[in-house]
């Protein structure tokens, strides 16, 4: 058979999937030591932030929504369950507040966060930067704001499912759990998604 | 299978089970329009990935443990709704118990609701009856009680019409330890 590309594997599987200690600091929270709720909090931040900015699409939206999850999160720690992972869990009270918040809002403005020096290593990143380079240089800032619109153009549903997928790197099972969906629920939205984001951003493909 | 039945799973092809990977990958082998779009879904999903480099700013990080503590001691202060109490209570019933004794608890609720409205209509409707406070409720319905009964209405009746209501205060009656009921005035 011909060899096929492989897909990059999701992103920091190891550092998520470290839930032992997740539920030490959490049965401390559970047992009157607030303060270990920090170190879930230094944890998740970033992460959960950026869920919540790619689903939202702009930084002060996705900032508020982070903390309001977090105050959620710290209310309802007494009934978290230790067979459950943390981050499943946070993502879906996360997911469900900024679909909420989605309903509610009426006008959309996007804004752009910095990208990291590491993005440069992303093969993604690489592939354009060469077919660009014949002619002009990749414009970082133009492709950012195409990211991000397209995504935006997704329905919340789809959109939720390319974040926790392919940015985010959760596996299928994981995505259904959070969205509350059966996995093939999660799988035909994800490929109704990237239908959509083909044509969106058939540019740089 | 078809290009169209093999399409959905081309979004998700690292994560297929051996079984649809069998089928798919054996499709792929014969099929180059299929194996273009495996490519364009890759090339498509490198591209999203680019999004995990948008990091917030370090202000943001900085502060956000401080704005955190002090939105919760702010939240924690004010006291919470019923509509919130509710939703805490159903949530906590659900975590525990599963969905669906959430919703046969929801479904009886309502249910008892509803019944305790309909039997409490006619109540509001209904006559009252000539004799209520000193009269115990008969265990059996026989005929001598019927009799009584009766015959109770129809002092009630004549007092009234006759002023005399303070002779009925004093009737005692007690089918249930007499053979017979007897009336003392």
């Amino acid at each position: 058979m011909t060899e096929l590309p492989s897909i990059p594997p999701p992103p920091d599987e190891g550092e998520i999937s470290s839930s032992a200690q997740d539920l030490q600091w959490i049965a401390r929270v559970q047992g009157g030591d607030t303060r270990a709720f920090d170190l879930l909090l230094d944890k998740y931040k970033s992460r959960l932030y950026g869920v919540l900015y790619n689903m939202l699409g702009n930084h002060e939206d996705a900032a508020d929504l982070a903390q309001e999850t977090f105050v959620k999160a710290f209310k309802s720690i007494g009934s978290f369950k230790s067979k459950a992972n943390f981050y499943t869990w946070l993502y879906r009270i996360g997911v469900n507040t900024a679909l909420n918040f989605l309903k509610r809002r009426k006008e959309v403005h996007l804004s752009l966060n910095e990208w990291d020096a590491d993005v440069e290593d992303e093969p993604g990143f690489m592939e354009l930067a060469s077919k660009e380079s014949a002619s002009h240089a990749l414009d970082r800032e133009e492709l950012q704001e195409k990211l991000n619109e397209a995504l935006q153009k997704l329905s919340q549903e789809h959109r939720a499912v390319v974040v926790l997928h392919d940015i985010q790197g959760l596996r299928h099972q994981e995505v259904a759990k959070i969205l509350g969906c059966s996995e093939a629920t999660a799988r035909s939205r994800l490929f109704y998604a990237h239908q959509q984001l083909q044509a969106l951003l058939a540019n740089y493909l | 299978m078809t290009c169209d039945s093999i399409r959905p799973f081309l979004s998700t092809l690292d994560s297929l089970d051996v079984a649809h990977a069998g089928r798919v990958n054996g499709h792929l082998a014969a099929c180059p329009d299929c194996r273009g779009e495996v490519v364009r879904i890759r090339k498509l999903r490198n591209l999203i990935a680019l999004k995990r480099h948008e990091k917030p700013d370090e202000f943001f990080l900085r502060t956000f443990n401080e704005s955190f503590h002090r939105r919760l001691v702010s939240e924690m202060a004010q006291k919470p709704s019923f509509r919130v109490k509710f939703a805490e209570l159903a949530g906590i019933v659900r975590e525990r118990f599963g969905l669906i004794p959430l919703s046969s608890a929801a479904i009886a609720l309502v249910a008892i609701t509803v019944f305790m409205v309909h039997i409490s209509a006619p109540m509001k409707d209904a006559p009252k009856p000539a004799v209520v406070a000193k009269a115990a409720p008969a265990p059996q319905a026989d005929r001598s009680v019927v009799e009584v009964e009766s015959r109770l209405n129809q002092l009630v009746v004549a007092s009234r019409q006759s002023k005399n209501i303070y002779v009925l205060d004093r009737v005692q009656y007690e089918p249930a330890t007499h053979g017979s009921t007897v009336l003392a005035f």
